[in-house]
């Protein structure tokens, strides 16, 4: 990981940045999100499988937003999170310096002992990261075509349920729902200063813990994230109570593809599929 | 005594077409189902997904979202931006095992007084024979 | 806390044979915060108004709510009221218990608890109702006519007429339009030069009117009383203030091009001015012909010119001008006629188009008036006419009526016979439409006195033989195939959209259908405007349209444009969007959906000047109210004053609390 720490010192020292967000190691199958303002506090930094977190979630934190310019370690789904924060006026890509990483997976479940492959790896269509500054890593697995169209079998099996034992499901997963808000501090599109749930005028989600709230929660969250979410997995990385988000994620990302023909975190110049129309959108549900 | 129950329905329409087509069915004096209660909103495009979440949430058994014909809005995209986020929303519920059923979109014109009394009477009819919404009900009593 | 008063209407038996007005007034007299509910045979009346407006002083009370008809029908009369009695209009609700209620259901115990359930909602949305205060917007006093044909021309003068400076746009040299191109018009035959060269000049020398040809409209900025665009004035490589129209340069320069004026029938010269009575009457350099810009010799026309006038180097130009309003009078084309293999179109010299028999026959066309065909100058003795040509064609062209052609087809009949009085003329037709004022009566002049031979049916082909044209058609009255040798066809083609108008509506921010067409803001009762406040329309722009029709709408806007400029200040409804900006990320979705730009970002800085962050901004000139942009936020910092999330939650809740 040498190529890192030399990138980093040299972007600090030069002074091009006066920021680099990266991970490093803490515990064996672990690593965690470090800050390096300094090119001497560079050494610790790392790149390994256990470099889940998405770090783009950082650039939207006022203290992100005000360095001169930020390098960040950024993974190619990573990279998809940068890209709509700029479509969405979040970040400028001036003002990110990206350090992509060639990328061959990273693991999924719980800290301190992962264990498997993450699902988004085995459908990852940017093991070699677009629009970086810098791409470092050794060349990964070749990635996913990108006009395949991705089907998750989770996704598929919640969808061949039936209308009553899908409820059922979702009734006792979201009976779960403590209400930390873990889901929207980890994910990097959760940005807003004033998240809706904090609103009382009107008062659109109740606050308590009980099924209702949790339901209106995580329907708005899920609702926000349509064609916005970029498959990082960070929300179920780190809810403490294992509800499945991504699964209700991958159904509407799913859903945006098959109806508006559309991936978010690709392209610059995209807008979020629901800020825009076709006049011949899909209707047959409509009388 | 043991009242018979009703379902109550709560219509969403736009001003400029379906709230004008429910005025014509009252000057045409077409009869329809009294179990609706119409919100006005200016615009298909001012429906929000979260109205009808609430609506349900807080004691109707069904929902109509209702307003003018694409390329009919008065404000030319109003709609066409509400058709994406209800296209959206109804896939959400449907994973859920939110009864859509209970949800009607319907596009209804001004002149079209006819199409918006039979809307509500075959709603209501549909929304009878399912029954109450317990699911959302029961919700609702938790919550309280 | 609020204090409201409800105020439930008995429409005489409108409402209260269906609803139990009285049990309604005292169930809602229950909710808190009602401090007075009455019922009224007549809310609308006299007395009933002033009940309202005496509760409203008795009672203090911060909001109304009148339960009667739909709001369409009163809300402003009681809003008036309300405002009369010192209550600020939005504090007041209707809620609508007779065309929702009483007039659409029988049973009387379901339609009470109905309308009370309307009214609890109605009393549940104004308590938390705000006060809005009505937008007033300042006004350019100063109009903008696009397009300088007949309709524009006619806009401008009638807009001047009432005192109001107009800049009358047009993008070919001189202004004009298609009517200067005719000959004679129906239903009259009046010269269509004898009466359009009168108001060319009459507009020309109006000193309201700044005529700008040879220009375009640029670019498009601002909204209703506000608007800022920005012309293009193309290089004319022509000093018009110094040039006379002496005519020097014309006539000695030595290109000749095909003339756009004759349609192909004649020829003009590479300056040239359009036509005889162009107005200005100054020449233009058409850079694509001129050998100065071609090749870079000749300049024959500088070094003659006796004022100086000519310069080679002029480039196009940028103006921008302020206007409170806009019409667009853009006029057509006919469509193109490389369409019509079928009619020879192209291939066979003696098939034209309508507008070429125009200048065919015109006294001031390129035969000066007698009637040669293209190919051999001999006097045609048959001419066969064929309307519908790309009109009433949705398989292959077109599906609307043109309407002026079956008119004008029966006028060229009459001028064809006017000028050779033993020739005979062939109409081929679909139906005829002459529903316009003495135009039947024409069309029988063209068929009786003039002998128009009238075949009902289409042609299937055309084709050379010999000197001669051949029209194979069939006549679907006496089911049989006609065949005549013709030595001349005249094809009535269809009126299309010009080139660059949706363009133009683009920049404009107006509708256009799938045709081209400009599309008014209600075909009926708004014909004359567009969706987008301040810009209005007219003439073939809209659809095809006869000349009287053109005027009078030309007229009908200019009448908008005067009526909304001869205000100071306009106004509109207070219900418009509002950000918070402290709770606004900039993310841009609400811009995004906005049909009507009226939401831009916003830069916030600190005190030295350095940016902090964005916010969106509602212009609210801009703003019509629709509400597209508050579901589109995540995290509701914009809203839509007069429907706030808080007043509708407030209606649903308000059911709620009943089941």
């Amino acid at each position: 990981m040498k190529e890192i720490i030399e990138k980093a010192k040299e972007l600090l020292s030069q002074g091009t940045v006066d920021l680099v967000i990266g991970y490093e190691q803490c515990g064996d199958k672990q690593c965690r999100p470090l800050f390096v303002q300094k090119p001497e506090e560079a050494d610790k930094l790392v790149f390994n499988e256990f470099c889940v977190h998405n770090l783009a979630t950082y650039l939207t934190r006022p203290e992100v937003k005000q360095t001169k310019r930020v390098a960040i370690v950024a993974k190619g789904c990573d990279i998809r999170a940068i890209v709509n924060l700029i479509i969405e006026n979040q970040s400028t890509r001036e003002h990110v310096y990206i350090i992509g990483m060639n990328c061959p997976g990273v693991v999924s479940g719980k800290a301190p002992n992962p264990t498997k492959p993450h699902t988004k790896c085995q459908t990852c269509k940017v093991r070699t990261p677009q629009m970086s500054d810098v791409t470092l890593g050794p060349t990964p697995p070749e990635s996913i075509p990108m006009d395949k169209t991705i089907t998750h079998p989770d996704v598929e099996e919640l969808k061949k349920k039936t209308r009553e034992e899908k409820w059922a499901f979702w009734r006792e997963q979201l009976s779960k729902c403590i209400r930390c808000y873990a889901c929207r501090q980890a994910c990097p599109m959760c940005y807003c200063n004033r998240c809706i749930v904090d609103l009382n005028t009107p008062q659109w989600i109740d606050t308590r813990s009980n099924l209702r709230g949790n339901l209106d929660w995580n329907i708005v969250r899920a609702y926000h994230l349509s064609g916005r979410c970029i498959d990082c997995g960070e929300c179920e990385r780190v809810c403490p109570a294992n509800i499945p988000l991504m699964l209700l994620n991958r159904t509407l990302q799913e859903e945006v593809k098959e109806k508006f023909d559309f991936e978010s975190g690709y392209d610059l110049e995209a807008c979020p599929p629901l800020t825009v129309f076709e006049k011949d959108d899909h209707e047959n549900f409509i009388r | 005594m043991e009242e018979k129950w009703e379902p109550t329905i709560i219509a969403f329409v736009c001003n400029w077409c379906t709230y004008a087509g429910a005025d014509l069915a009252g000057t045409s004096r077409f009869k329809y189902a009294p179990n609706v209660r119409i919100i006005k909103t200016p615009c298909t495009g001012r429906i929000d997904p979260m109205f009808i979440l609430s609506a349900l949430e807080r004691g109707a058994d069904g929902v109509i979202v209702s307003g003018c014909h694409p390329n009919d809005c008065h404000y030319n995209e109003g709609n066409f931006n509400a058709r994406r986020k209800y296209i959206m929303f109804r896939a959400l519920l449907t994973q859920l095992g939110v009864d859509l059923d209970r949800v009607t979109f319907a596009w209804c014109s001004a002149s079209e007084g006819i199409k918006f009394a039979g809307l509500v009477t075959e709603v209501t009819d549909r929304i009878r024979k399912m029954g109450p919404y317990t699911e959302f009900k029961q919700l609702n009593q938790d919550a309280r | 806390m609020a204090k409201i008063g409800v105020f439930v209407c008995w429409c005489g038996s409108n409402i209260a044979e269906t609803v139990d007005v009285k049990r309604a007034a005292e169930t809602i007299a229950k909710i808190p915060g009602v401090v007075y509910s009455v019922d009224y045979k007549y809310m609308c009346s006299d007395p009933g108004q002033d009940m309202v407006k005496n509760a409203i002083k008795e009672y203090n009370l911060t909001g109304v709510v009148v339960a009667s008809c739909s709001p369409r029908m009163h809300e402003k009369t009681f809003r008036k009221a309300a405002s009369e009695a010192g209550l600020n209009p939005y504090m007041l609700e209707m809620a609508n218990i007779r065309e929702h209620c009483s007039w659409v259901h029988d049973n009387k115990e379901e339609a009470t608890q109905k309308a009370i359930d309307l009214i609890r909602m109605m009393v549940e949305k104004v308590k938390r109702n705000k006060p809005l205060q009505n937008i007033k917007i300042p006004v350019t006093k100063k109009a903008l006519v696009i397009g300088g044909g007949v309709t524009g021309i006619q806009a401008a003068l009638d807009i001047a007429a009432g005192g109001i400076p107009v800049i009358l746009l047009e993008r070919e040299p001189s202004i004009g339009g298609h009517m200067s191109m005719l000959d004679e018009t129906f239903p009259t035959l009046d010269c269509s030069q004898c009466i359009l060269t009168p108001k060319m000049v009459e507009v020309a020398q109006n000193p309201l009117v700044t005529i700008m040809t040879y220009s375009e409209l640029e670019k498009l900025e601002g909204f209703i009383g506000n608007f800022k665009a920005t012309i293009k004035k193309k290089a004319r490589h022509v000093n018009v203030e110094e040039c006379t129209g002496c005519g020097t340069c014309w006539t000695k320069c030595p290109t000749k091009v095909t003339s756009e004026f004759e349609q192909g029938l004649g020829i003009r010269k590479a300056i040239y001015i359009p036509f005889p009575q162009a107005i200005p009457s100054r020449p233009v350099i058409d850079e694509a012909n001129c050998m100065k810009f071609t090749q870079n010799r000749c300049g024959i026309c500088a070094k003659i010119c006796p004022k100086q006038c000519i310069s080679y180097d002029d480039k196009e130009e940028f103006i921008e001008i302020e206007v409170g309003s806009i019409v667009v009078a853009t006029g057509y084309d006919l469509m193109p006629t490389s369409a019509f293999g079928e009619y020879g179109y192209g291939k066979y010299p003696d098939v034209v188009t309508s507008l070429q028999f125009e200048r065919m026959v015109c006294a001031s066309g390129p035969t000066l008036g007698d009637l040669q065909r293209p190919s051999d100058k001999k006097k045609p003795k048959t001419v066969v006419f064929i309307q519908c040509v790309g009109s009433r064609d949705p398989e292959h062209h077109k599906a609307y009526c043109s309407k002026i052609c079956c008119m004008y087809t029966a006028k060229q009949t009459m001028l064809y016979r006017h000028k050779v009085h033993d020739g005979n003329a062939y109409v081929f037709y679909i139906d005829i439409r002459s529903n316009g004022k003495n135009y039947e009566e024409f069309l029988r002049r063209a068929q009786e006195e003039n002998k128009a031979q009238y075949i009902r049916g289409r042609v299937s082909m055309v084709y050379q033989d010999g000197p001669d044209l051949v029209v194979e058609g069939a006549d679907t009255l006496t089911n049989s195939q006609v065949r005549i040798r013709a030595d001349l066809v005249v094809l009535a083609t269809a009126m299309v959209s010009p080139i660059g108008v949706k363009e133009l509506a683009q920049k404009l921010g107006i509708g256009y259908d799938q045709h081209g067409f400009l599309t008014e803001a209600h075909p009926k009762l708004r014909p004359v405007e567009s969706a987008t406040a301040g810009i209005f329309l007219a003439g073939c722009a809209i659809s095809p349209r006869d000349i009287p029709d053109s005027v009078s709408e030309a007229s009908g806007a200019a009448a908008k444009v005067l009526g909304m400029l001869s205000k100071d200040e306009l106004e509109k409804e207070g219900v418009v969007a509002i950000v918070r900006e402290c709770s606004c990320t900039g993310c841009q979705n609400c811009i995004r959906v906005c049909p009507f730009t009226a939401i831009a970002l916003k830069d916030i800085r600190d005190k030295a000047g350095n940016l902090i962050r964005q916010v969106a901004n509602v212009n609210p000139g801009l703003c019509t109210g629709c509400g597209t942009c508050t579901p589109t936020c995540p995290s509701r910092s914009i809203d839509l004053q007069g429907f706030t999330d808080e007043e509708i939650f407030a209606e649903i809740n308000a059911m709620a609390e009943l089941h």
